[in-house]
């Protein structure tokens, strides 16, 4: 009892100074965080920082990184900027391009890789909170899809910037990011496994068929030219995908728009990083591929 | 109920307080009431196996404090058979039919029929298990006297903060804390709360953010470079550390807020400088619970007994009838023959073999408490080869590297370099999902081409886990040479930076929304 007599009264400073400390430190690394965010040179953080005015948007998950910005814009003459990230679903894409056309004129063309309709990647909201001060339309989102993480970003600024995404805005604080290809070639062992490996399975999932619907409806309303496209598969995977067929005629119902399928266009193992990735050659072919066939224009 | 969950936080915060506002019996019931909730929160059917574990080593304690000699040691054969039979049908029972299926296969009868059971495998049950037996043996041999309140036994049973994951605590330990009052002190709050923090710190920070990076490694070894591999390797030697490590600092954390002080599980194992170092700093109460009620019961360093070569004869059978290798039956063969030889010669080379026997035995008996798999035993086997290894030859050459006062610092460096590296290879059986994995795991590092840093895939979570390792370490390092426990509990301004900058990693680097620790499924 003695101790706990002695110990009150210095719980009484303690405790406040504690919470003073854990709070306040919260906020100024918070806002360090959007300080440094606001001045990255990163996709995202551009986009809300009336940077990212292009004549060609690009979307898609981690093969929509595969779109090789510097061959593109040489070879058309046109800025680009490409709004893809890993894994990203339809519904949060459709927030980032909703904000994008409210901020800028309409771009000329805006190139798709569907496939990223094939996932409904609810977690990946959590990685852009930091999107939430800036973008209304995110936060509803964010609200609606991670309802406690998004209370939480609320009590602590920090939580906020904890993600892949915010690592990558410092990661690209003084260096252009139209660039993330691979130059790496998938090995021989790798491509082999290619034939073993469990098949892909893709997932017909009506709210993101649906939303990428809305998505190309939105665009054309803002009088954008819109191409649907499936990027190039190594076809030893890309054959053994399982219910491609099924996936893409409920894409095609879904969606009143022509895709075009390059799925088993390339069939060289250099061209790829990996089975599902392009690397830096891969993606000039493909890009090449796609001005023959009228996709773009010189 | 997990500790990094918010039913936990809502449940400690209502636990804590009443159980200070409650004394004697009440507390007791409170503490019961509450660790059955908590464990019940994962499926209330478990219950029942915790209860039935109780009710027959409360009653089997009973006995052995009455009864003669003979009586008592049936009393204890029926706690052993008990527990063990609970543990056997519900970690084991598919696996040894499996095994017995493929050995019958082998030996060219037909297997058919004994299908699997769908079993669901108790969370802790090796946990509590052990914990229980500990106490039934102790009480045989007159170590402990016998808990006679029922109560207060049940409440040692399952005592929710190490209920589920250890650290195993025996009842020597527990039960006399428990018998004494316990009244409510902020010392023991501070530093409860700080090591608490500490372990979510473990878990959420460095684990989780390590965790998607190793099982995509492990998932398919065979898609990914040497350098990627090597780095999910040491990426899991950590995962596994930070994991469980993490997972018994919150709950020596918790005891010590409940007044109870709980030993040390972990004392930075990756600082070892030998295996038998690295086996005195990870999983203590593991690794003494083996030593005190395998190794030296087998004979420890004095004297083999036939357990001491019934256990490795055994294994080495069921890993010829596994594999199908009648080549290696015959090499275990000239191995025991050798052995026996041996042991036969003096009495020093017949300690030496026994001796080495025994530690064998409990390593593979260890690996085989970790999981119903064959490579959970290939891991017991690699450290019972290291530790082997280390007392025949790795110690005399050491001393006589002492002896010349030179290299004291390399040779540690060494030391430490050669026990981080047969553990983490050690760990890559104890981590695949199957023998098969780990030596694809293990032969994507024989590629020179692979080694180069570009094939290391999704670099920003490489980095951060660099960074987090890199950050324990430092604290690991600072506490291995200058404890930083009296510092805490001395300074208040040192415990409110420390608990601030721990919160603020939390919050700034944590991976929320894992719902489980690696040890719940041992």
């Amino acid at each position: 009892m003695k101790t706990q007599k002695r110990s009150w009264p210095r719980l009484w400073w303690w405790l406040p100074a504690f919470l003073v400390v854990l709070v306040l430190g919260d906020r100024l690394g918070g806002a360090a965080c959007a300080r440094m965010f606001n001045n990255s040179q990163f996709r995202f953080a551009r986009l809300y920082n009336e940077r990212a005015a292009a004549d060609i948007l690009l979307l898609g998950n981690s093969r929509g990184l595969c779109f090789n910005q510097p061959v593109l814009e040489a070879l058309t003459g046109e800025r680009t900027f490409n709004l893809s990230y890993n894994a990203m679903p339809v519904e949060l894409a459709s927030v980032l391009v909703h904000d994008y056309l409210e901020r800028y004129p309409a771009p000329r063309l805006l190139l798709i890789d569907v496939t990223m309709a094939d996932r409904n990647n609810a977690p990946l909201w959590r990685q852009f909170s930091m999107l939430q001060p800036v973008s209304e339309r995110f936060a509803e989102g964010l609200q609606k899809k991670a309802p406690y993480h998004a209370a939480a970003c609320r009590a602590s600024h920090l939580v906020q910037y904890n993600s892949e995404v915010f690592h990558r805005s410092v990661y690209y604080y003084r260096q252009f990011d139209n660039d993330w290809l691979q130059d790496r070639v998938m090995a021989p062992s790798v491509a082999r496994a290619a034939e073993t490996v469990d098949p892909y399975p893709m997932k017909i999932l009506p709210d993101q068929l649906t939303a990428l619907n809305r998505l190309v409806e939105t665009a054309k309303a803002h009088g954008v030219q819109v191409e649907l496209l499936v990027a190039p598969y190594y076809p030893a995977y890309g054959q053994r995908m399982e219910d491609y067929g099924k996936w893409m005629k409920a894409l095609q119902d879904a969606v009143d728009h022509p895709v075009r399928s390059y799925r088993l266009a390339i069939a060289e193992r250099e061209a790829f990083a990996d089975f599902q990735h392009l690397n830096r050659s891969g993606s000039e072919r493909y890009m090449r591929m796609l001005l023959e066939d009228g996709v773009l224009t010189e | 109920m997990i500790f990094n969950s918010l039913p936990f936080f809502v449940f400690i915060s209502i636990f804590l307080p009443l159980y200070y506002v409650l004394r004697g019996r009440a507390r007791t019931v409170w503490c019961l009431l509450a660790s059955y909730v908590f464990y019940g929160w994962w499926d209330w059917r478990f219950l029942a196996l915790i209860l039935f574990s109780t009710f027959v080593d409360y009653a089997v304690g009973l006995r052995l404090s009455v009864d003669g000699a003979a009586a008592r040691k049936r009393w204890l054969w029926l706690s052993m058979a008990a527990n063990l039979g609970v543990l056997g049908f519900f970690k084991y029972f598919n696996f040894f039919l499996d095994s017995a299926r493929e050995m019958m296969t082998e030996l060219g009868f037909a297997a058919g029929g004994g299908q699997p059971l769908s079993i669901i495998l108790p969370v802790g049950i090796s946990f509590y298990t052990f914990q229980s037996m500990s106490y039934t043996i102790d009480i045989y041999r007159r170590q402990i006297p016998v808990e006679r309140d029922f109560l207060r036994f049940a409440t040692f049973i399952s005592f929710f903060p190490q209920l589920v994951a250890g650290p195993i605590v025996r009842a020597r330990d527990f039960l006399p804390q428990f018998r004494k009052d316990r009244p409510f002190e902020w010392a023991n709050i501070h530093s409860g709360s700080m090591l608490a923090l500490w372990g979510f710190f473990k878990k959420v920070v460095v684990a989780d953010s390590l965790a998607p990076f190793v099982d995509l490694a492990f998932a398919e070894p065979s898609l990914y470079a040497s350098a990627h591999l090597a780095l999910g390797l040491l990426f899991y030697a950590f995962q596994i550390y930070c994991d469980f490590s993490g997972y018994s600092d919150i709950a020596i954390g918790l005891a010590r807020m409940m007044g109870f002080a709980f030993p040390e599980n972990f004392r930075r194992p990756y600082f070892a400088t030998g295996f038998s170092g690295f086996w005195r700093r990870w999983h203590v109460s593991l690794s003494s619970w083996l030593r005190d009620y395998l190794y030296i019961p087998m004979g420890g360093n004095r004297e083999g007994s036939r357990a001491s070569w019934l256990v490795p004869m055994a294994f080495s059978a069921v890993a010829v009838l596994a594999t199908g290798w009648w080549i290696l039956g015959l090499a275990f063969g000239v191995l025991f023959a050798a052995l026996w030889v041996l042991a036969r010669r003096s009495d020093q080379t017949g300690r030496a073999v026994h001796n080495d026997l025994n530690l064998m035995s409990t390593m593979l008996l260890g690996g085989l408490w970790h999981g119903a798999n064959y490579t959970f035993i290939i891991w017991g086997f690699l450290h019972g080869a290291y530790l082997v290894v280390e007392r025949r030859i790795g110690t005399p050459l050491v001393k006589r590297w002492r002896a010349t006062g030179l290299m004291s610092t390399l040779q540690k460096g060494l030391s430490l370099l050669l026990v981080f590296v047969g553990t983490n290879i050690a760990w890559v059986y104890f981590r695949a999902q199957d023998a098969q994995v780990a030596s694809v795991y293990l032969q994507g590092f024989l590629d020179p081409q692979g080694w180069h840093p570009e094939r290391v895939i999704n670099k920003f979570v490489a980095i951060k886990g660099m960074l987090v390792i890199g950050m324990l370490l430092v604290v690991d390092l600072v506490d291995e040479h200058r404890p930083l426990k009296p510092l805490v509990l001395r300074w208040p301004v040192f415990r409110l930076v420390g608990m601030v900058v721990l919160l603020w990693c939390i919050a700034f680097l944590g991976t929320f929304g894992s719902d489980s620790f690696i040890y719940f499924q041992f």
